[in-house]
């Protein structure tokens, strides 16, 4: 069974290294582990896979090798890339029976999660931060929301606000003004006066502007603008020095330093970066005869902070403590200030080992199960904390997964993959196939089709329809989006097409034709779930609000299934629908209160003028005339 | 500087002393099954100063598929040797070895045991009998004793341990600013503020430490006698605050508010910060005393003495709504 069973491991860093260690050790054969990353010195003290030997190598590979040897037989395939590179598709993801989130920011644990409700796919997520941690299983569910997803509650359009031509006219030779004197200032980087010039500006000059800004401190503590000290230029006792080497974590590093000291951390670092600017830009002799660089030199690349680079980090924690000192901010040690800008959380082996386990074990709960059922929410679903708290009782705590809300923005969206040849299907083509599926769909007559917030169909809009997914720039890891002009929106229930461009092969034209442009891979994937299905029909039995059209289908279409597939056992199908009037019986006790109020106008259909509705997210108001 | 470098993540969780401690500890693992290996993982990555394994069996098939850290290629080689030299390649820094005697008769065979030359003994899938033994003598000589033990999916842990004693400087969540004993450079600056003042600029800029010891003070003038505040009244006086808003974004105003509770609360010394005073090793300081309690003893004779029955005052002032002038006043009293 387990030789079978193939898992997907989403990082190899802290918890990814103790991970593959139990999955291997668990008896999982067929592991396949991403990470981009590099291996560093600092990885050292918990990734136990890594050794010294290894620092700057591919921490998939690595410990992709060093589990193999572990158990020879088990495969383990590493990939030394970013999860998020359109190699890894829809298609790709729908390989693996169990998804295993080892990562360390929110964008792609959002992006595997979206891959994972796409394709259907168990996802175990987890995070550590120092001695806490948590392992949350989902499937089939939903995680964090996503950014951008074209949704109309989530979706804002940019606005630019401008207020009145002269203002604006004005606006814009300020910002020329700034532009100019940050250019003549980069051109002096070279020059002795290059740090005293700087810190004029930043800290004296841009001060006092902001200072004569009367309005803008009337409720906060003012500024107070810092000038460089005059005499010779600042040189010896440079603190950073006595923490370089090491990176931030030497005695100096620990200890905040005085005005003074900041002072000449920041002369120095500037100057050892503007070095190292014309170096890397090949400037190192400056061709003018007065010390500045030529205006060539600016347009080159510059160079991005990393936080273990001690020139970097000397000069963002000299300046953002200068900064401080100006705006009365208590100032930081260099320690400090590297865990600030650079993001660090603080990680052990330990932690790590917990959580891991933890995964492991809920995986190997998951295989005994054959790893759930799509159209079941498995009562087992559950968050684990690991926490560190001297006042509670107990180190590990569960909690139950939250079921998915039909007013949810997130929830109640469904998902599907579309698989496109890009270059022959069309957005008419996409239209016709939507039209097809019209009754799973639930969206009424009049679809919408959108990509991110910008609008490719509507019913008064179709430009569109001939030109091609290609012409529209839409292609693998995509995002088509099929919502309803027709319906209200909290009952909308919108569905998200994650396209896979199929990339055609076949040598000649006449054998393309054979091929259908677009293919929807798994249509049952437009069915609702039946958790959102049953809330929804408790939404439509609600008394004091009349259906809509769209409800009572939605509820229709809920008790079909649920008719059809899910309870034969008559005992259970009336529980179900005591629970329906009860919950219907709830919401009417809690609509009384009147406290949440939705005015829809809608002219077209005589509608009634203003209706309570379920407590959502954010207020809307719908003008359709 | 390597070293600060590789511990970097964990330095930002117990510091530099925190390592230290960690780096002087010499632990001894009875029995290299999995669990107490991967205990030993755990605690070698980090940087313990040395680790010792007590354990006289070889590996066995059974070793290779639950313990990482033994492979195939080591069957039928000593388990506590094939362990330690895996266990040392995951860190330089850290010394280990191996003694070949069965933990459970080491205490009579082997006279170069003392459980006295470790910091920890971690012991696994030990008899009851050996534990009840091992468990006295650690107790004797103080050294902390963890039992684990694994079975499937259900595992057992227990500590023994006579006494840890930790010093470790930090700030409490809220500041001590002892309203209801004000010193006297702070009554001096809180008579300078006019709650009434008709100014509403300066009314806005009071700090709420000074809008608070007014109220107290006032209040401590209609009640002489009584020895602390109700919660009652303080709830009557968070209204007055509330009252006396000109105009609702007073921040000023609305932070004495929000501080009433706590900030007029009597000052005392915590319960437990007080059995640690009271605790008897402090009266029987020898030579050998931990330092923890010759710091509580030099605590207690200050709260004594030059206290007047208080502990020592941190001084941190929080940000608070007023100008900079007034802010630093108040940070230099």
């Amino acid at each position: 069974m387990s030789a079978e069973t193939r898992v997907l491991v989403v990082g190899a860093g802290g918890i990814g290294c103790e991970l593959l260690k139990n999955l291997v050790l668990s008896g999982f054969l067929d592991i396949h582990v991403v990470d981009l990353d590099t291996i560093d010195l600092s990885n050292l003290n918990r990734q136990f896979l890594f050794q010294r030997c290894h620092i700057g190598q591919s921490k998939a590979q690595v410990a992709a090798a060093a589990v193999r040897r572990f158990n020879p037989n088990a495969r383990v395939t590493p990939y030394h890339d970013n999860i998020m590179h359109p190699k890894f598709d829809a298609r790709w993801f729908a390989r693996f029976d169990l998804v295993l989130n080892a990562l360390d920011n929110l964008e792609a644990r959002r992006y595997v999660n979206r891959l994972c409700l796409v394709t259907n796919r168990p996802l175990l997520e987890s995070g550590t931060a120092g001695y806490q941690g948590q392992v949350t299983d989902y499937l089939f569910s939903q995680l964090f929301g996503f950014a951008g997803d074209g949704d109309e509650d989530s979706t804002t359009t940019m606005t630019q606000t401008t207020e009145g031509g002269s203002d604006n006219a004005e606006e814009i030779r300020n910002l020329q003004l700034e532009a100019t004197a940050l250019k003549r200032l980069r051109l002096h980087m070279l020059k002795d006066t290059f740090a005293r010039e700087v810190f004029q500006k930043v800290f004296d000059h841009d001060i006092r502007r902001l200072l004569s800004m009367e309005d803008m401190w009337a409720t906060r503590t003012k500024p107070t603008p810092m000038t460089f000290p005059t005499g010779t230029a600042p040189a010896t006792g440079d603190p950073a020095a006595e923490g370089r080497g090491g990176g931030a974590t030497g005695l100096a590093a620990q200890r905040v330093w005085d005005q003074a000291e900041t002072i000449r951390v920041f002369s120095d670092s500037i100057a050892r970066l503007a070095r190292r600017f014309a170096k890397l830009t090949g400037r190192l002799d400056p061709t003018t005869d007065d010390g500045t660089l030529p205006e060539a030199a600016l347009s080159e690349t510059g160079m991005s902070f990393d936080k273990d680079d001690p020139d970097m980090l000397d000069f963002v924690t000299a300046t953002a403590n200068l900064r401080s000192l100006v705006f009365h901010i208590a100032p930081q040690s260099q320690f400090d200030v590297k865990a600030m800008a650079g993001n660090i959380i603080p990680a052990i082996a330990t932690t790590n080992a917990v959580i891991a386990g933890l995964i492991a074990l809920q995986a190997n709960t998951l295989r005994r199960c054959g790893f759930g059922n799509a159209n079941h929410l498995p009562p087992s679903c559950q968050t684990t904390y690991l926490v560190q708290d001297t006042t509670r009782p107990r180190l590990l705590y569960n909690e139950k997964l939250a079921a998915p809300s039909p007013t949810c923005a997130t929830c109640r969206r469904r998902y599907a993959v579309l698989e496109v040849d890009p270059t022959r299907a069309t957005l008419g083509d996409f239209l016709k196939l939507a039209q097809k599926y019209a009754t799973q769909l639930l969206l009424g007559d009049d679809l919408i089709i959108e990509e991110g917030g910008r609008i490719l169909y509507d019913p008064d809009f179709d430009d569109n329809l001939d030109r091609t997914f290609a012409d529209l720039g839409l292609g693998t890891n995509q995002t088509v989006s099929l919502t309803s002009e027709d319906t209200l929106p909290p009952y909308i229930w919108p569905v998200s097409f994650w396209l896979v461009a199929t990339t055609t092969t076949t040598p000649t034209p006449e054998d393309n034709d054979q091929l259908p442009p677009l293919v929807l891979t798994d249509p049952s994937r437009l069915e609702m779930s039946p958790g959102v299905a049953a809330a929804h029909s408790a939404l439509a039995n609600s008394p004091e609000s009349p259906p809509h059209p769209t409800q009572l289908a939605i509820a229709a279409a809920a008790k079909r299934k649920a008719d059809t597939e899910l309870v034969p056992d008559q005992t259970k199908i009336a529980k179900a629908q005591e629970k329906e009037e009860e919950a219907a019986a709830a919401r009417s006790r809690s609509l009384s209160t009147g406290d949440f109020r939705t005015i829809v106008l809608d002219a077209d259909r005589n509608a009634e003028k203003s209706r309570v509705t379920p407590p959502l997210t954010d207020e809307f108001i719908i003008l359709d005339d | 500087m390597d070293k600060t470098r590789r511990y970097d993540r964990q330095l930002r969780l117990w510091k530099a002393h925190g390592q230290a401690r960690l780096e002087a500890a010499h632990i001894c693992l009875l029995n290299g099954t999995a669990t107490g290996s991967e205990t030993l993982k755990n605690l070698v990555l980090p940087g313990i100063g040395a680790f010792t394994i007590v354990d006289h069996r070889l590996v066995a098939e059974t070793d290779t598929g639950c313990n990482f850290f033994v492979t195939k290629s080591d069957i039928g080689q000593p388990r506590g040797k094939a362990i330690v030299e895996h266990l040392k390649g995951l860190n330089e820094e850290v010394s280990g070895r191996w003694v070949n005697q069965n933990p459970e008769t080491i205490l009579d065979k082997d006279s170069s045991f003392s459980v006295s030359d470790y910091s920890l003994i971690i012991a696994t899938q030990c008899s009851s009998e050996m534990l009840i033994r091992l468990a006295a003598n650690c107790q004797e000589v103080g050294v902390p004793l963890v039992v684990c033990e694994t079975a499937g999916f259900i595992g057992y842990l227990r500590i023994q341990i006579q006494e840890h004693t930790i010093i470790e400087s930090y700030s409490g969540p809220n500041e001590d600013l002892r309203l209801d004993r004000p010193f006297p450079t702070l009554t001096e600056f809180v008579q300078k503020f006019d709650l009434n003042d008709p100014d509403s600029m300066a009314h806005g800029q009071i700090p709420y430490i000074v809008i608070l010891l007014q109220y107290y003070q006032a209040w401590q003038r209609n009640n002489p006698e009584a020895p602390s505040m109700t919660l009652k009244e303080k709830k009557v006086i968070r209204e007055a605050i509330t009252r006396a808003m000109r105009h609702p974004d007073e921040e000023n105003f609305e932070e004495a508010a929000k501080n009433v509770l706590w900030a007029l609360n009597t000052t005392q010394i915590p319960p437990p910060v007080r059995e640690i005073l009271e605790n008897p090793r402090c009266d029987q300081l020898t030579e050998n005393s931990p330092d923890f309690w010759v710091l509580a003893r030099a605590m207690r004779d200050f709260v004594q003495q030059e206290g007047d029955g208080m502990l020592p005052l941190s001084g941190h002032v929080s940000d608070m709504k007023t100008d900079t002038a007034n802010f630093v006043a108040i940070q230099s009293l």
